[in-house]
């Protein structure tokens, strides 16, 4: 299978098949540090952020010659936060195991910046799918890489996306036909 | 029409267009069954190829309601879009980053290009040498578990405690002083001097001069015409072609009179070293820079040279062979040569010698007698100095030759093999071989060490067995028993022993020590020491080795 490349992975990657590991590190922590970082604060909000920001880094220095070819260097990235952020959210459970629907979502501060009624109907969609909707739509993935990420398979991810959203559209129809005056 | 959760659209929109897309691409259902565009098409339309963005744009013109439904679920998702949380990254985030590629820099300094088949084979070779790994800890647990279980220890973990009883010794005879190297074989006593002479005394008292100190043979009955009888020169390598000659035979009572018989081989120096064969029928003598083989026949009285040879360097030390047809000696430029008796030349070991140690420009620039201590200075092709050191010991056990060199290591030749097993450090002094190939090194500095073959650790193997307040001169060995002679006395040693078995004091430096035991040293055994002193005088000395009572050391005891 080819090397799923995108633009901003051209650098990275020919550093890397030119033997230079420092240079491919420095590109690809200053491409997708920004996002990255956000998307680990919006998940388990800004006092927990750096460790697990941390523990992505390292995760990215040690794999990061061992990507798999059929991920993009983004989604890998993003797969990495998402693992950490369980490994963040089961040591602080202190159990074993997390709950079969459990979607690293649920940060204390994961909807900074959200109005009230996105927030409210951001809620009200099952944790999977707004798992779905925010990398999607916040963090701008395509939902192939949405599905590698979450590691399932694309039309599950693209039938979720599509009814998550179908119901934010519903209720802003309802919201917006209860203050428009009839 | 449409009928979607989000209500009826206030116009009539007629009927939906028909499209000319399959109604399934790319597991994407494009159409549902009343030919309108689905959800998962319209909430994603700029994720479409090119093709279906394409055709799906014409279908929205022509179908209201789609056009409409997909109005909805854009401005939901610009909305959400809109309601993304905008966190910036603290200057610690970016510290992080760096502090992560720095890390990574020094965790991998070299990266190959990464090849999932090279991964699975690296990961594979770990998991079997892991496997490996646990078998071997597994198997040297149960192993040590048995060993515990069967209360046995080691061999080499049981201490011996003997001491040794000394008789009164009987004097053998006496050989002329001055001695500088001795060996003795079934009765047969030999010694040679410090002015190059060789002497021989039987059992019963027979004395032979094998090689005179002075040139001044005889006129020879038997000497060809061409050579001249009076020459002061050494003899030439050619004088090997001559039929053996008769050496000379003299009363015991007059060792140092003129040797009655010509001497065709002649030492020109100090004897450095002389063998003798098992038989007692067969003598090497090495000196100055003549290495000869005599045949002898104590009970006629007579010893036959049977070849020599001459070269440049001056020779340190002789052994010979397993079979008595050939013989090793050493050169004071450390090499080893290899000859076959019966032959007119030697070969030189070219892996089996002492090794030069090069010198540095600063030591080279020295006077020359202070650039080699106890070593010889000299230049290689490249003009690059060097140090090479002599010979000090050649010994042999069965089909091992060891070798010891001055700079203080010493080598084991496998004559089965043919080729050098090992170098180690040790043997100013002397060299002997131990019950079971173990190797003793006698120091100058009276430190004596054995060296344990079974071990392949040479660092491990290698122990100190006991120390001395004088050099060490000659040792001995008779299995695991050990004599080591210094200036004074000579000291009995087990190799599996705590402390020194007894000692032996002499009135002068030994040059040689033997051993006469039967089986393996024990309590109750008896034995007998034999020693040639410098000054000439041989003795036996009856010993028995009795259990050691208390842990109080043997008087006489140097260690």
């Amino acid at each position: 299978m080819a090397h799923a490349i995108s633009m901003k992975d051209m650098g990275i990657v020919a550093a890397l098949r030119g033997g230079n590991l420092r240079r491919a590190l420095e590109l690809l922590f200053d491409t997708y540090q920004e996002e990255l970082y956000a998307y680990c604060a919006s998940l388990v909000g800004p006092s927990e952020a750096l460790t697990v920001y941390n523990r992505v880094l390292g995760a990215a220095v040690d794999g990061l010659t061992t990507v798999p070819k059929s991920i993009t260097l983004r989604a890998w990235l993003y797969r990495l936060a998402r693992h950490a952020v369980t490994h963040q959210h089961q040591q602080q459970r202190r159990s074993g195991a997390l709950e079969d629907d459990y979607a690293p979502v649920d940060g204390p501060d994961a909807l900074v910046g959200a109005g009230p009624s996105q927030q409210l109907q951001l809620h009200a969609l099952p944790p999977e799918v707004r798992e779905i909707l925010q990398l999607g739509l916040w963090q701008g993935l395509r939902l192939r890489d949405v599905a590698q990420i979450l590691e399932r398979p694309l039309p599950e991810v693209r039938r979720l996306a599509a009814q998550g959203l179908v119901r934010l559209a519903a209720e802003r129809h309802v919201a917006s036909s209860e203050v428009l005056p009839s | 029409m449409k009928d979607t959760p989000l209500g009826t659209p206030a116009v009539s929109l007629g009927p939906p267009p028909m499209i000319s897309l399959p109604t399934e691409a790319d597991d994407l259902r494009l159409l549902d069954e009343r030919g309108c565009l689905t959800d998962e098409v319209l909430c994603f339309i700029e994720q479409l190829s090119a093709d279906q963005r394409e055709a799906v744009e014409r279908h929205l013109v022509d179908c209201p309601a789609c056009a409409f439904h997909r109005n909805q679920l854009a401005e939901a998702a610009g909305a959400m879009r809109r309601a993304r949380p905008r966190i910036p990254i603290p200057s610690d985030a970016r510290l992080l980053g760096r502090q992560a590629v720095l890390r990574g820099m020094l965790k991998r300094p070299r990266y190959s290009e990464p090849s999932d088949r090279k991964t699975r084979r690296r990961r594979r070779l770990l998991q079997i040498g892991l496997v490996a790994s646990l078998a071997l800890v597994i198997v040297a647990l149960a192993l040590l578990l048995l060993t515990v279980l069967s209360g046995c220890k080691p061999k080499s973990a049981a201490k011996v405690e003997l001491k040794v009883r000394f008789s009164a010794g009987a004097k053998l005879g006496r050989l002329p002083g001055d001695l500088t190297a001795a060996t003795a074989s079934a009765g047969v006593f030999a010694g040679g001097t410090q002015r190059g002479a060789v002497h021989l005394l039987g059992a019963r008292g027979e004395t032979i001069v094998v090689s005179a100190a002075k040139a001044r043979p005889a006129k020879p009955t038997s000497q060809p015409a061409s050579k001249p009888a009076a020459s002061s020169k050494p003899a030439s390598k050619t004088a090997s072609k001559v039929a053996a000659k008769t050496a000379s035979t003299k009363p015991a009572s007059k060792p140092s009179s003129r040797p009655a018989s010509p001497i065709t081989a002649r030492h020109r120096g100090a004897i450095a070293a002389l063998d003798l064969s098992a038989d007692g029928e067969l003598l090497l003598s090495a000196g100055g820079r003549t290495v000869a083989a005599w045949a002898i026949d104590i009970k006629a009285k007579r010893a036959t040279l049977k070849n020599h040879l001459r070269g440049p360097q001056i020779l340190t030390a002789a052994v010979l062979g397993a079979s008595d047809v050939e013989a090793f000696f050493g050169t004071s430029q450390g090499h080893v040569l290899r000859w076959t008796i019966a032959s007119k030349e030697a070969k030189a070991m070219t892996r089996f010698r002492c090794r030069v140690h090069m010198v540095s420009p600063g030591r080279a620039a020295k006077p020359p007698n202070r650039r080699c201590p106890h070593g010889t200075y000299d230049t290689n092709r490249k003009g690059q100095g060097y140090c090479a050191y002599p010979v000090t010991q050649l010994r042999r056990q069965g089909k091992t030759v060891g070798l010891a060199c001055r700079d203080g290591y010493a080598h084991v030749l496998d004559l089965k093999r043919d080729r050098a097993r090992y170098r180690l450090a040790g043997a100013l002094g002397d060299l002997a071989f131990a019950g079971k190939g173990s190797l003793v090194f006698g120091r100058l500095d009276g430190q004596l060490q054995v060296y344990d073959p079974s071990i392949d650790d040479v660092d491990a193997s290698m122990r100190p067995l006991a120390s001395f307040r004088q050099p060490i001169y000659a040792m001995a060995a008779s299995g695991e028993l050990l004599a080591v002679a210094g200036k004074t006395t000579v000291t009995f040693v087990h190799l599996r022993g705590r402390r020194p078995l007894g000692a032996l004091r002499v009135t002068s430096p030994p040059v040689w020590v033997g051993i006469e035991l039967k089986g393996p040293a024990r309590a109750g055994s008896k034995g007998a020491l034999k020693v040639i002193q410098r000054d000439g005088q041989i003795a036996r000395y009856p010993f028995v080795l009795e259990r050691a009572a208390t842990a109080k050391p043997s008087q006489g005891t140097e260690a």
